[in-house]
């Protein structure tokens, strides 16, 4: 069986979705234990740095045992690309950066059905989870759905909030977007080179037009530009941008695990149907497709005169 | 029958024209999957068939009911939009339609020459983007000058005072204020929130409001609307209903006709401490809900 390449893309992907599911399992703990959120916010900056720890030691030792093999293919390749088509890399790389800028500075957030910052100055000010109403600040009286009190989102943002003591609304707005549009760009950037191997050309058109599109895109509140330039903050817009896609193309490439991990990921942000979302749909979609069209092409051999 | 056909059709097309806004981005959708049907050179026809799949399962009323279902209706029609590739698909039917376009007129002359032809190509198709999609956001979206903090200035500047001057804030005021207070800090408690005027917020909570904050937004508002009668006529009351909630701060619009005989109104009551009067607003602190500084 041929071993399915893992690019450095696809780890930090990955490590975005374990992250989260980690966090995830810190955010249960605290729930189930009623722990005040600066000790939840503790546990879960030191599981992070673990797993930072643990992945550098991981790739570390992936690259060591690669490099090897590299150096003796290394020879006689093409140029890299920013040098191979330096107008349209720059091209892409202002665009993205104008993204960020008008991110960072120049937009107003779009928050209509979204409490996700009420509830991270909630956590913070009242430095319990879940326990107060984010939208009076006045303690809950008939309690909150779990389906919703599961959801990591607001916990993760309030605890880097804690540790870096910056204000949420740079965290929420200006952070986490930015975070958001990079990690979908890095998944597009390996549709780019799984749809046009080897033709550099093709694949800065394809990055040039994902821009583009994202810069004009804001047509709607559910358009995936709409959402890298003002929700990026939220739980579905990471799902639309970054997990959605990666786990699409996870599954074109039979990285089972890698879908895996991002319906986790989905699992964790975003209420689902009880623990099914989108990502399982689409998993069940392309493994359709994919017996189906095994299917058709065994027949057709089949049929075929010997 | 008729009748659920009808509210299958209508959640449908409800959802359609959510996702598609003001711009035509499902078209240029169409057009980049019917790009790719025609592109000898393409690979992944996985992907294409995913897109064609979810295209047609989307516009498709029946099937749009059954997702609807399957996300146990939480989230509206238009959220399953997410699950169209559209970013990818309509980049990589760019690319096929520019490579089948480059191919096509790579025997020919003009259009700034063969070297050139395939940049003013992309440039064009650029442009057909832009034409499909929008320069500006949805309405409402990004409509008023923000500060640093990403809310408007009027309200950053009242919330900031209110945080300044009062310990222990419980704040009761128009509803653009309201708005923006637990988001500028978690210190500021409010007799209502958000939930109160955006119904899809109650799903986030079991509580519900009693009948006195209701009365209160409604009187609150009302006073917003011009309705001076409803204002004055029952001022006392809401003065002394907020009082009883424990509130102790009252945000009022600066430019009202009225203001003058409402900060009396409160005054006489006994219940005034100080008022203030900052950017478009008028904060009264009342001493009885609570200790102002």
């Amino acid at each position: 069986m041929k071993k399915k390449q893992t690019t450095w893309g696809d780890r930090v992907i990955i490590g975005f979705f374990v992250s989260i599911c980690l966090a995830e399992g810190v955010h249960l703990a605290a729930l189930a234990g009623k722990w005040e959120f600066h000790i939840c916010a503790v546990i879960m900056g030191a599981a992070f740095l673990c797993l930072a720890a643990a992945g550098a030691l991981f790739w570390g030792w992936k690259r060591r045992k690669a490099k090897a093999a590299q150096s003796a293919l290394s020879a006689g390749r093409e140029k890299p690309f920013p040098y191979s088509h330096p107008i349209c890399f720059a091209l892409i790389l202002g665009l993205i950066l104008f993204q960020v800028i008008w991110g960072h500075y120049m937009h107003q957030p779009y928050r209509k059905g979204d409490i996700t910052i009420e509830t991270v100055q909630t956590i913070l000010a009242s430095d319990t989870l879940y326990q107060t109403n984010p939208m009076t600040g006045m303690p809950f009286e008939a309690g909150m759905p779990s389906r919703l009190k599961i959801l990591v989102l607001p916990t993760m943002y309030a605890a880097v909030c804690r540790w870096t003591g910056a204000s949420p609304q740079a965290v929420l707005y200006e952070w986490a977007p930015t975070l958001v549009l990079l990690l979908s760009y890095l998944v597009y950037s390996r549709y780019a080179c799984r749809l046009f191997p080897y033709d550099r050309e093709k694949q800065c058109l394809f990055m040039l037009f994902v821009s583009v599109l994202y810069l004009f895109g804001t047509c709607s509140p559910f358009s995936d530009g709409f959402r890298a330039l003002y929700a990026g903050f939220t739980g579905e817009s990471i799902r639309a941008l970054v997990i959605l896609p990666y786990v699409l193309l996870a599954c074109m490439e039979k990285k089972w695990l890698c879908a895996a991990a991002g319906a986790l990921a989905e699992l964790c942000l975003v209420w689902t149907l009880y623990g099914l979302g989108y990502s399982v749909l689409v998993m069940a979609c392309i493994f359709a497709i994919q017996t189906a069209a095994a299917f058709w092409d065994k027949k057709r051999r089949g049929g075929m005169p010997a | 029958m008729r009748e659920a056909w009808n509210v299958v059709w209508n959640a449908a097309g409800e959802g359609f024209r959510a996702a598609k806004g003001d711009g035509q981005f499902p078209a240029l959708f169409f057009v980049g999957l019917a790009a790719i049907a025609f592109y000898k050179d393409k690979r992944e026809k996985q992907y294409w068939y995913y897109g064609i799949l979810t295209f047609v399962c989307l516009l498709f009323p029946p099937c749009v009911w059954v997702l609807t279902k399957y996300q146990t209706g939480f989230y509206g029609a238009a959220s399953l939009w997410a699950l169209l590739p559209a970013t990818g698909m309509t980049a990589y039917g760019a690319v096929a339609l520019l490579d089948m376009a480059e191919k096509a007129y790579g025997r020919q002359t003009g259009l700034m020459g063969r070297r050139h032809g395939r940049h003013v190509l992309a440039a064009m198709f650029c442009a057909v983007i832009l034409l499909a999609g929008s320069l500006t956001p949805v309405s409402g979206a990004a409509d008023r000058a923000v500060s640093g903090e990403k809310i408007p200035e009027a309200q950053r500047a009242a919330l900031a005072w209110i945080t300044e001057h009062v310990e222990d804030p419980y704040v009761w005021a128009p509803r653009e204020v309201m708005e923006y207070a637990r988001a500028y800090s978690g210190e500021i408690r409010l007799v209502y929130g958000r939930n109160m005027w955006e119904e899809a917020l109650n799903a986030n909570t079991y509580d519900v409001y009693a009948e006195e904050c209701i009365f209160l937004y409604a009187w609150m508002e009302g006073q917003l609307a011009g309705a001076q009668e409803f204002s004055l006529e029952n001022m006392e009351l809401a003065v002394e209903t907020a009082i009883q909630k424990g509130c102790n701060v009252l945000v009022l619009r600066a430019g009202d006709e009225w203001i003058e005989a409402e900060e009396a109104c409160v005054k006489a009551m006994g219940y005034l401490e100080s008022a203030s009067a900052v950017g478009d607003y008028r904060i009264l602190i009342l001493t009885k809900g609570g200790a102002g500084k």
